[in-house]
């Protein structure tokens, strides 16, 4: 029983350490990169899902307004905790740069897309789209370059 | 009503009453994080829960008595204690977890916070539970629960290459970018889906419920080994929806929303419709299952009288403890937890948690003392001791894994 | 003794030929006990023995209750379950006692040859007056639904 108890509080220790834990190397950076990336990307591509089937009709508003919210909130929460690890060195900077910036651009890319499907503004859903299609293909090079 | 009759619906019930939260969450997760790579831990664990419900469902029409109401008699006070209080804590999350996929599904509809719709579905289901006699409530979501079909439907108008998915299928590897940990960690949450052991204490005291009896026992037989396969079926749908759109993009599924675009590709707004009133049906039918598991399991290891079809007044403590389950899991889901996280947890735990449900139903369906000779055949005791390895194995290495993958991330 | 009387299961009421052994661990303990119209009165908890000296101990009761069931489990689940129970009730509570004559059959379950002792029904009767009873429809079956 005792034993079982401390397993538990050790479990909840790794998981939150696993959580926020900080980044001493420059490859264990680019692992953290890596995983802001894989997130980001599913973000963006859902988007650009969700955008398809928003000029076609083809789903009701309720449905594309929560849709859309569940994943602008992970791409900003992605965002905010990839922008407070530290680079542990200069060599990270670039690489760091490049992630932020994409970060930056999915999120605006969902909220345009969020206005555009809450006004029924479909040209406004068409440029966010287009956005958020051409951020995820560089995600996915960023991706691909951080493995 | 008729044989066939009572045939064909228990059939489709047991079809739709199949998935939970957690086959839609495990399912669509590994479809588009995995491809169909993992596809073969579906029927491994429909085999498993087929065999082991047709033991529980024995044993409860010959002796007339839920598994778990005998598990103390057989195991003793101790070890029964030690197992009902590991089996309520995960069955509780499990509760929790389907309260808050019916209130994702309602919010797809509606666009209003889930957290809003949590005490509705909360007070819902109670009331359910208080007023709707026990076969009407199994029937109802159980064949509500049919409308996943759609999921099958969308994976065919989706046209994929069946020749390259059953490739997939049968490559059981990780693909690139993945390793093998979080590929055997999702392995073991998609095996915990599909077992999901709160079914199970469900179904045997459901069986005392509906007073089956021996005569009952091919038709509950046919409903298993023929219904829970089909079921597995649109498991089977759903990752490989997943696994044909999805997982191409790089979209990985967290929310409930991911999971359907599959259908909202191929189907538009009525698909959109139908799958979220399979999502409906599914997660409120299993929230009805869970929370009665727990009632059902610990009355019966106290003595106290239980059931739905006794006045709730000859059941004081039963409905008092249900009622304390409804709110308990009510107030897990409105600490903001996101329930898609809680339904990983409660699934990869049920999956370490296996043995204290398999166990004593394999040990109660070996004594002759309650079942004559229905006992197990050597058949099924010789596969029946495979699942038991199995199941001991995924129970030791559930939590190394987790912490190695930290969860899977 | 009467045949189907708790007696004959116990082993020190000879009938006629051998007296009839009976193992309490197996064919007593965790069993359920249902009174004399079947209604779930709770689990065999414990039994009490007892004797006087120079004779054969004596199955004198069945003990039911949670209360009783503390002192059976050993380790630290049994420490916790006793105090945790300890703090629940009244102190000087002793748990309940079913004399072994008035049980009628002990095997698949204890069923009784009356109504439950009164003191099983105590918390049954105050969640039902305090809390079930007052929630419309507590008093309808499921059938009555259909």
């Amino acid at each position: 029983m005792r034993r079982t108890s401390s397993a538990v509080v050790a479990l909840s220790l790794l998981l939150v350490a696993g959580c926020a834990g900080p980044v001493r190397t420059d490859a264990g950076y680019r692992e953290k990169a890596n995983q802001s990336a894989l997130h980001l990307l599913s973000a963006a591509r859902t988007g650009v899902a969700l955008a398809d089937i928003a000029r076609k009709g083809d789903a009701f508003t309720p449905y594309l307004e929560t849709s859309v919210g569940d994943v602008e909130d992970d791409a900003l929460a992605v965002r905010s905790s990839f922008a407070t690890l530290q680079p542990p060195t200069p060599v990270s900077d670039p690489l760091r740069a490049r992630v932020d910036a994409l970060a930056e651009h999915t999120t605006h890319g969902l909220a345009h897309l969020r206005i555009g499907v809450r006004r029924g503004d479909m040209d406004a859903v068409a440029r966010a789209r287009a956005a958020l299609l051409l951020t995820g293909d560089r995600l996915d090079r960023v991706v691909e370059g951080t493995r | 009503m008729n044989r066939l009759t009572s045939f064909t619906l228990g059939f489709l019930t047991a079809i739709g009453g199949f998935l939970d939260i957690g086959d839609i969450v495990a399912n669509s997760l590994v479809g588009a994080r995995f491809g169909m790579s993992l596809a073969w831990v579906i029927p491994v664990g429909v085999i498993g829960v087929c065999l082991f419900s047709e033991m529980a469902g024995r044993v409860t029409a010959v002796s007339g008595r839920p598994v778990f109401d005998l598990v103390r008699e057989r195991l003793g006070a101790r070890a029964g204690l030690a197992n009902l209080l590991a089996s309520s804590a995960i069955t509780l999350l499990v509760f929790a977890a389907e309260i808050g996929g019916v209130a994702l599904a309602l919010e797809l509809a509606s666009s209003v916070h889930y957290l809003l719709w949590v005490p509705v579905v909360g007070f819902l289901v109670w009331a359910v539970i208080w007023r709707l006699p026990f076969e009407r409530m199994e029937r109802t979501y159980g064949l509500l629960g049919l409308a996943m079909v759609v999921f099958a439907v969308a994976l065919w108008r989706l046209g994929p290459d069946w020749g390259a998915l059953w490739h997939d299928a049968l490559s059981p590897a990780p693909p690139s970018g993945e390793d093998w940990p979080t590929w055997w960690y999702y392995a073991i949450a998609v095996f915990g889906a599909a077992m999901s052991p709160y079914a199970v204490v469900f179904f045997s005291s459901g069986g005392v419920e509906e007073r089956w009896s021996a005569r009952d026992l091919t038709l509950q037989r046919l409903n298993v080994f023929f219904g829970f396969p089909l079921g597995g079926l649109l498991a089977l749908s759903l990752m490989a929806g997943a696994a044909v759109l999805l997982h191409p993009a790089g979209i990985q599924v967290d929310h409930l929303s991911q999971a359907t675009l599959p259908v909202v590709v191929s189907l538009g707004k009525v698909g959109l419709v139908i799958a979220i009133v399979g999502f409906f049906a599914c997660t409120f039918g299993a929230a009805l299952e869970a929370g009665l598991a727990t009632g059902y399991g610990v009355a019966q290891y106290f003595g106290w009288s239980w059931g739905k079809s006794v006045r709730p007044v000859q059941a004081a403590r039963f409905h008092t403890l249900l009622l304390a389950t409804v709110l308990a899991g009510t107030a897990i889901v409105l600490t903001t937890l996101d329930p898609v996280k809680v339904t990983e947890y409660a699934i990869v735990l049920s999956a370490a948690a296996l043995p204290l449900t398999y166990l004593p139903i394999f040990i109660v369906a070996n004594d002759r003392g309650y079942l004559g000779d229905r006992v197990n055949s050597r058949f099924t005791n010789i596969v029946a001791t495979v699942y038991l390895f199995l199941v001991l194995l995924v129970a030791a290495a559930t939590l190394p894994l987790m912490l190695w993958t930290k969860a899977g991330q | 003794m009467n045949t189907g009387r708790g007696g004959d299961d116990t082993g020190h009421g000879a009938g006629p030929g051998l007296p009839r052994v009976m193992r309490l661990g197996f064919a007593v303990l965790d069993r359920q006990i249902l009174d004399v119209d079947g209604v779930a009165v709770g689990k065999v908890d414990d039994v009490e023995l007892s004797w006087e000296e120079g004779r054969r101990p004596v199955l004198s009761a069945l003990l039911t209750d949670t209360g009783a069931l503390g002192p059976r489990l050993s380790g630290r689940l049994g420490r916790t379950w006793r105090t945790l129970l300890g703090r629940l009730r009244p102190s000087g509570d002793l748990p309940v006692r079913i004399p072994p004559d008035q049980v009628h059959t002990f095997t698949p379950a204890t069923r009784l040859t009356r109504p439950a002792p009164p003191q099983t029904r105590v918390v049954e009767d105050w969640l039902r007056t305090h809390l079930i009873e007052r929630i419309p429809g507590g008093g309808h079956a499921d059938s009555d639904g259909q």
